[in-house]
């Protein structure tokens, strides 16, 4: 019982993190891609469907490592050892998505201004 | 008595929240200024940039200090205690300093590729305006 109060609140605190983020990143990306693709309707579709995207692969991946993980012990200390280590993993995947897709538009960026290049 | 691991895992949580915190409000309120100039006055350009920044060194310091959080060490002394911790957080804020300086590098090397005056994006399609 207590093993499944840990893997619940493990999923709870892991999904609004990542809600949270992806919300903060469709925000402040939305700019990028405007000032990318010149047409506001069409970047805010493509916008919307990244975000969809983005919630479906973490999702997946969330759901992926609570079924594969195991909590060794039931004491305090074993408990924040399994929280902060996945968390930790999340955050660090997150982390590269973002950065990955920062160097994807700099590079859309770069193309387009330097070999008049349209997307 | 709680066992002293428990110690060393609540002052570490506290520490790198905190750590983080202020690092990422001090760079991220002082950069603002090396965006506006980077973008050449485009606000919502240079803010939304700001914001991406700072989530991703967020991100990256939580994720960093929270993986690297666990002890194997059975810690049976005070001064054992002291030891681990000290080693803990003082890694911990080594690496925000590296990372401090990584986006201080970021940020000069936008200044050199500044923007040129601003074009500006209406619904269904492109006017250009020149500013100074």
């Amino acid at each position: 019982m207590k093993i499944f109060l840990i893997y619940l609140l493990y999923f709870l605190v892991s999904t609004w993190l990542m809600l949270k983020v992806g919300n903060s990143l469709h925000r402040n990306g939305r700019h990028w891609i405007v000032d990318l693709i010149r047409d506001i309707q069409l970047s805010d579709r493509i916008n919307d469907i990244l975000l969809l995207g983005y919630r479906l692969i973490n999702l997946g991946y969330l759901l992926m490592t609570l079924m594969l993980s195991r909590v060794r012990e039931e004491s305090m200390a074993a408990i924040v050892e399994f929280l902060s280590a996945k968390l930790g993993l999340i955050l660090m995947i997150l982390a590269w998505l973002h950065f990955q897709n920062i160097g994807l538009l700099l590079l859309f960026s770069k193309l387009k201004s330097k070999y008049k290049w349209h997307l | 008595m709680a066992p002293l691991i428990n110690v060393v895992y609540a002052v570490y949580i506290v520490f790198i929240a905190a750590a983080t915190i202020y690092v990422a409000r001090t760079l991220f309120s002082n950069s603002k200024t090396f965006m506006y100039t980077i973008f050449n006055g485009r606000e919502d350009l240079a803010l939304a940039t700001n914001k991406l920044f700072e989530t991703g060194f967020f991100l990256l310091a939580f994720g960093i200090g929270l993986w690297f959080l666990e002890t194997r060490e059975l810690i049976g002394t005070h001064r054992r205690l002291f030891e681990v911790l000290s080693l803990k957080t003082g890694g911990f804020t080594i690496f925000l300093g590296i990372l401090l300086f990584f986006n201080l590098y970021l940020f000069f090397r936008g200044m050199k590729h500044r923007r040129k005056p601003a074009e500006v994006v209406v619904e269904g399609g492109t006017i250009t305006e020149q500013r100074v």
